[in-house]
């Protein structure tokens, strides 16, 4: 069985004058101890697809169909009628945090302005007495409603370690949160995060506020408090390099669908999906030539489509350099092209089928 | 903010500096934003002399009082048209520079110049337009847009506030258009909705084209494309070139991302601990970094080739914690190349070849 099975989820968004398409048949598992990576352009659906697991999805969210298995239990189950989900479901509120945890992408949005930053990482703690155990040992296992001191203390401590962890000094717990730098909050939410050692973190571009340093860091604790945890991450980035150092797959979003999902290797040297190979091609580098650098990154010509109209078929084939007839009319069927690799692309499944394009 | 109607005054107030206004064909008009053009100065745009900010933390009753020393002395100027970019750890103080420019905060010492005029006596009128002539793109889009206002609303809002009033029509255009530049296509599916109905790189283009929409001579951008996709950004970097092509803007990029550094700045600043350590045009700063800290940035960045073995960072630990920083040179309880000699005073911005400066006493003696 696996940690998380995620099965053609679709989650669109209702505006003024229509839907928004934003998840649009998604499918992925992962493993206890694994790193998934998602990545894609800007706008295509990777934070959707996380506030759906989180289920922290937006009121104008409907979930039209899919499922999402955790630890064997359907998290889509107690879906109100019209589709929308119950958001104050005491049963995800226990889950949040304890068992799965998400560091959001805007920090500053996730703190509440008028408390100190330590206490409400405490608070967090406090909230959840049944996963106290797992972290702080014995002491944890008393009532946190009135804590001892000892509790209390235990709880502090656990801070200002995780303080440490994220690389935050220890004399800043008890500042407020814009007292911060931007990235000195996103680690406080890397932080928060990891209080309860959950069996899954969900890290929204956890690095994107980060300098290289701090970011090689970060990833690196990360690396190392899964190997000690054995916990299992959703890693969500543009920024396909940093990602590829920490996943053990990487998972291709376009315009609200999977295109492409394999080990960074194999996506890195055998890509598959002409969006991918696209992708890649337009990492900037800070070597070799500059004029070279430029011509590069702006090779992939064309946007991604609107999410409220979005082309027919192949979402990708407007832009793509070797679409056929079929490609507008048909959505793409997943091919594994090796054990692990799979594509969604007629050019694909055609030549695995010993046809040719 | 009150006050409009047309305005054709232009900066250089005290008379040191000449400033002109550029007519611009397309921007013929009878309101404020449009008549008063776009201005280019012989001098510089920017002038920041020793700049100083330390906050006050609220300690203990009766205990002494604690200081962030966030920025401790920075000086710098950019000419009209100059690309500047500044780097550096995260906490290192890059936003507070960029909020006391744009006078958000009052430093705690120094001056900051806007094409001759300290800003911090600016008033009324002059402030009113420093405030129109300086735009800042903040760092976080998820707090500085205001949640209550559409997209429309949120872009338009500028033009409303420099005298376009009376013109709906135009401000319509005027906004399509900054969106278009800002590369959120197709802009009619976004005009209506709230920024909590955008994605994260989707709220950052709303803050560009808010901040571009006034035609400023000044911008000072904060991690702008930090959340978008490599295509997106190349065209947002593209848009500042254009717009430095177009009508000389000026431009302070804040960037953790050298890449984009290396696209679109003239020069690069590092900064560590609220000071300056490094200074150098682009390409002479990436190939030749000298200072050790730049050295180890430079070696930190991903690179795209999971088969590369990742090499360890020559530095290690954090960055010190603002509120007691070292003595002498603030990079050296990290530094490799640390002897007790770093500790007794802080080491000055010298020029080590044309154009290139660098604050470490060893460098400066030639021992590395
Ligand atoms: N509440 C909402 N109402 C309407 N549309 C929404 C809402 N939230 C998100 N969207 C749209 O859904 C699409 C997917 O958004 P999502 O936030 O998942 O993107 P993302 O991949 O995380 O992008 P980014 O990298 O920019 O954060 C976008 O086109 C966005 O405009
Ligand atoms: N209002 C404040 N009160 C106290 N300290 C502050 C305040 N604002 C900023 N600081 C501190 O000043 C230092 C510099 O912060 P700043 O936001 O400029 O960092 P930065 O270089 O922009 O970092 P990042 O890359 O993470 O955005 C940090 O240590 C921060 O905690
Ligand atoms: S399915 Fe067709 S359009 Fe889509 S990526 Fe493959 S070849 Fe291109
Ligand atoms: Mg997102
Ligand atoms: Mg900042």
């Amino acid at each position: 069985m696996h940690l998380l099975e995620v099965k053609d989820l679709k989650i669109h968004f209702k505006i003024e004058d229509g839907w928004v398409e934003a998840v649009d048949g998604v499918s992925f598992y992962l493993d206890a101890g694994e790193t998934l990576g998602l990545v894609g352009e800007s706008g295509c659906g990777k934070s959707t697809t996380a506030f759906a697991i989180t289920q922290l999805l937006p009121k104008n969210a409907y979930i039209k169909g899919g499922s999402i298995v955790f630890k064997g239990k359907d998290l889509l189950k107690y879906l109100k009628k019209d589709g929308t989900i119950r958001l104050f479901d005491e049963r995800m509120r226990k889950l949040r945090w304890s068992e799965i945890s998400i560091i959001f992408q805007g920090a500053m949005d996730a703190f509440n302005p008028v408390y100190r930053m330590g206490k409400q990482i405490e608070e967090a703690m406090y909230a959840h007495p049944e996963a106290l155990p797992r972290t702080l040992g014995p002491v944890g296992e008393e009532t946190a409603r009135r804590p001892s001191k000892e509790l209390r203390e235990a709880v502090r401590k656990r801070v200002e370690d995780l303080f440490d962890v994220v690389g935050l000094p220890k004399d800043r717990v008890d500042n407020y949160p814009h007292e911060f730098s931007e990235g000195m909050r996103q680690r406080a939410l890397i932080a928060m995060a990891l209080t309860l050692a959950p069996s899954l973190i969900i890290a929204d571009e956890p690095t994107t506020a980060l300098d290289v340093i701090t970011q090689y860091k970060i990833l690196k604790e990360m690396a190392d408090i899964q190997k000690r945890y054995r916990t299992s991450m959703i890693l969500i980035s543009h920024d396909v390099s940093a990602v590829a150092e920490l996943a053990d797959r990487m998972a291709v979003m376009y315009a609200g669908r999977l295109v492409e999902i394999a080990a960074p290797l194999d996506l890195f040297m055998n890509p598959c999906h002409p969006y991918t190979g696209g992708l890649l091609v337009t990492i900037p580098t800070i070597k070799g030539d500059k004029e070279a650098m430029m011509a590069r990154i702006q090779s992939m010509p064309g946007s991604p489509p609107s999410l409220v109209n979005p082309p027919p078929g192949c979402r990708f084939h407007p832009r793509c350099p070797i679409a056929k007839d079929i490609c507008s009319k048909a959505v793409p069927e997943p091919v594994e092209v090796d054990p692990g690799h799979i594509v969604w692309c007629h050019k694909v499944r055609t030549e695995s089928e010993g046809n040719e394009w | 903010m009150n006050g409009n109607g047309p305005e054709g005054e232009a900066w250089a107030a005290d008379g040191k500096d000449k400033a002109m206004v550029v007519g611009d064909d397309e921007l013929k008009g009878g309101d404020e934003v449009e008549k008063e053009g776009v201005q280019k100065t012989e001098g510089n745009v920017l002038e920041v002399e020793d700049l100083k900010k330390y906050y006050k933390l609220k300690g203990e009753l009766f205990s002494k009082p604690r200081y962030v020393k966030a920025i401790a002395g920075v000086s710098f100027n950019i000419k009209p048209g100059e690309m500047m970019g500044m780097v550096g750890e995260t906490g290192c103080g890059k936003t507070v520079v960029a909020r006391l420019i744009v006078r958000v905060e009052d430093p705690t010492g120094g001056a900051i110049r806007f094409h001759g005029v300290d800003i911090a006596k600016m008033k009324g009128k002059k402030l009113r337009q420093f405030r129109k002539n300086a735009q800042m793109i903040f760092q976080d889009p998820y707090a500085s847009l205001n949640p209550r206002m559409t997209v429309l609303q949120s872009v338009s809002e500028p033009l409303f506030n420099y005298g376009m009033r009376k013109e709906p029509e135009k401000v319509y255009t005027k906004v399509v258009k900054a969106l278009e530049d800002a590369g959120l296509l197709p802009v009619k599916e976004y005009l209506e909705r709230f920024p909590h109905e955008l994605s994260g790189g989707e709220r950052q283009r709303v803050s560009i084209a808010r901040a571009i929409i006034l035609k400023p001579s000044f911008i000072i951008a904060d991690e702008p494309v930090s959340m978008l996709d490599v295509s997106i950004r190349a065209g947002i970097m593209q848009l500042l070139l254009s717009l430095r092509e177009e009508y000389g803007i000026a431009c302070l990029l804040i960037t953790h991302d050298f890449s984009v550094a290396r696209y679109v700045c003239d020069n690069i600043t590092v900064m560590y601990l609220g000071r300056f350590v490094e200074k150098a045009e682009t390409e002479e700063l990436i190939q030749n970094p000298i200072h050790p800290y730049t050295k180890a940035l430079l070696q930190a960045v991903p690179v795209a080739d999971p088969t590369r073995e990742k090499e360890e960072l020559p530095i290690s630990g954090d960055i010190p914690s603002p509120i007691d920083t070292p003595s002498g040179c603030v990079f050296r309880t990290r530094c490799p190349y640390a002897i007790d000699s770093c500790a007794d005073s802080m080491p000055e911005l010298v020029e080590m070849r044309p154009g290139h400066k660098v604050a470490c006493h060893r460098v400066a003696r030639g021992e590395i």
